[in-house]
Order: C-alpha cells, then structure tokens, then sequence
C-alpha cells in the first residue's frame, strides 16, 4: 500500500522505461528514415523491406511515446497533467525539459496524423511535416537527459550515446550522397549537435542540484499532499511534524 | 509473362512476410526490453527496497531508511522538506544511515493496562 500511494510506484519505473525505449525506437525509425532518403538498398534489406520497417517502427514508437505519456499523467507526484502533456511549458514540474518532450509528442503526432491522411494531401506538406519530424528525435534525446532522473546511470548514458551513433552515422551516410556544401554544413551541424549534449550532460545532469537548475518545484504536489494528510500517517508527516520524505522518493523524481 | 508475374507476387509476399517477421520481432524485444529497464531501474534507482521495507515499518524507520548506491549526490531536494535533525545529505546517500544528531526523547514507560482479571 506505501509502495503504492508514497514510494516509487509501478507508473514511475514504466514511464521511465517506455521513454527510453521510445528513443531507441526513434532512433530506429529516424535511422531507417535517413537511409531510406539516402536510397540504401542491398539483398539482405530491399527497399521495400526498410520502408515498411520504417513505418511500423515508427507506429510503436508512436504506441511506446503514448504509454509514456499516459503513466506519467497517471504518476500523482510530479502531477503533471494530460494538458501539459500536450502543450508546451504549461507544466510546473521542470517546465523547459519537461516541455522539450511536449514539442517531441506534438511533432510526432504530427508526422503521424498527416501520414495517415498522406493520400488527402499534397506531398509537398506531407513531406515537410515529415521533415519536421526528424527534429523530434533530438529534442526527445534532450528531454530524456534534461528530466530523465536516470541521467546519472552509466548505462544509460551508454544507450543515450549509442542513440548518437548510431543517427550520426545514418545522417553521416546520407551527407556523402549532398553536395560539398551541403555535405559540410551537415557534417559541421551534426557535429556541434554531438558536443553540445556531451558538454550538456557534463555540465547539466552529472553535476549535483541538476533538479533544482532544472526547474523542480520545491514541494511537488504529492509532497505536499502527504504533509496535509490530517493524520499523520503517510510518510514525510508525524506528530506535525515535517520529515523528509523517503529518500527514494527524492531520488526517484531527481531531486539531486 | 505469366511466370514472371507469379515470381514477382512470390517476391512480394516474401518480403512482406519479411517486414511482418521483424516488426514482430522488434515489437517483442521493445517489450521484453521495456519489462527488463522497469526492472532495472527498480534496482538501479533508490526507493524500490525502501517502498518495500518501508511497509512494515515505523515512521521513524521510513524516514531514515532508504540508501542507496545510485542515490543522487548532493541531493538538494531532501533539505527543503527536511527539518530538525532529519536532513539528510547525499554523503549519507552514499554511506548509508545517519547517526541521529539528538538523542531520542526519553518518554515514560506506558502504563500497564490490565484486563482486570478473572
């Protein structure tokens, strides 16, 4: 029953796990994407084979992003709301990285909704939208890193930097089909775009009082919550008296 | 013509089995991965034992419990809430429980309630 009302419940570990897997995901779709401007095509994956994989990694991507969403609505602590969920630095919890995940979804249910309507319109607005789209994995990334409170686990910094990669490589691919200009503004861009998250990871989550820099309330609204409890019985309140909450409870909601 | 047209509907639905055997296989592992990070993070991050333990335990316990090795150095967060001598720090993050700073309020003992016999 504690782990339940006060502790990290069950919402908390799946939201975290359906964001890191949505990024993998993206970074599958925005890799099989890449290669599919890029024309790649050999036996072992035809064309055809890396456009349908493109599509249906992409929809679970869209399933996974909606899980993620739905349990962190449901998730009381930070109480973040279904209208934060959807509109951009509406939320009190970590407004500017929380809403980089907001910008994320949108940009995804953009992409999704005008591929579903791809044959009532133009190709020209079908196709920038879907450009549009490609933005979406970058800002995902950084929202993971930015209120991700798992930012500190090496193991995901590893998944993070292979996430990287692993587009690096596919845009790096593709840049050698552009022309010499282009082909270096590209490298330079996804060049800049790497250093940046690793001089943000450095600088930002690694470093102590991250959550207090990154926006998160002073009491969040579970906290709060607990302490008006009349009876006293829930953690973080005895006898009127004010205790820190379950340090897991802290470190669950990145209060580092 | 017409064998040509029969190897290519062969070709087709082969890769279309392709893409259906693999988004299949995809759609599996990111569940089967979902499951494993929930767990992994269950153990990696605080709290999961301390929810656990916590449940049978007093509030005192509850409060002073619940370190952890991937806990957050220098967690700010704590002393906001915190007051008295329960503030905690990340250095107790890291090296378990810390000694109370005061020591326990004597109280008397409770008076001894009887049934009242027969």
């Amino acid at each position: 029953m504690l782990a339940a009302s006060s502790g990290p419940s069950p919402l908390w570990y799946a939201t975290r796990a359906t964001g890191v897997v949505a990024l993998v995901l993206l970074t599958l779709t925005v890799a099989f994407g890449v290669a599919g401007t890029a024309r790649y095509s050999s036996a072992s994956l035809p064309r055809v084979v890396r456009s349908g994989l493109h599509r249906n990694i992409s929809l679970l991507a869209v399933a996974f992003v909606a899980v993620h969403v739905v349990t962190t609505v449901l998730d009381p602590y930070a109480a973040i709301g279904l209208t934060s969920a959807v509109i951009p630095f509406s939320s009190p919890y970590r407004p500017f990285w929380l809403s980089l995940g907001t910008i994320a979804f949108d940009l995804l249910l953009a992409v999704v909704v005008t591929s579903l309507l791809r044959s009532r319109l133009s190709y020209r607005i079908w196709h920038g939208v879907h450009w549009l789209g490609y933005a979406c994995w970058p800002v995902a990334l950084w929202h993971g890193l930015g209120t991700g409170t798992d930012s500190k686990l090496s193991w995901l910094l590893l998944l993070d930097a292979l996430c990287v990669l692993v587009v690096a490589a596919a845009v790096a691919v593709r840049l050698t089909l552009a022309r010499p200009g282009a082909r270096a503004v590209g490298l330079a861009a996804t060049g800049m775009f790497m250093l940046a998250t690793v001089v943000f990871v450095i600088i930002g989550p690694l470093q102590p009082g991250w959550s207090r820099r990154a926006g998160t309330p002073a009491a969040p609204a579970s906290a709060a919550a607990l302490r008006a409890k009349p009876d006293g019985s829930a953690i973080g309140v005895s006898r009127g008296t004010v205790r820190p909450p379950v340090r897991g409870q802290e470190a669950r909601h990145g209060l580092s | 013509m017409r064998e040509h047209l029969h190897s290519a509907s062969l070709r087709r639905d082969e890769r279309l089995a392709r893409i259906r055997r693999l988004s299949l296989w995809i759609t599996g592992g990111a569940a089967a991965a979902s499951l494993g990070l929930g767990t992994a993070f269950a153990h990696a991050l605080p709290g999961h034992s301390v929810a656990t333990a916590a449940t049978g335990a007093s509030g005192t316990t509850r409060s002073a419990s619940g370190s952890s090795a991937g806990a957050a150095p220098g967690a700010s967060g704590t002393g906001r809430l915190a007051t008295g001598g329960a503030k905690s720090s990340g250095h107790q993050h890291k090296h378990g429980l810390a000694k109370p700073k005061q020591q326990p309020v004597s109280t008397p003992a409770p008076p001894v309630v009887s049934s009242g016999g027969s």
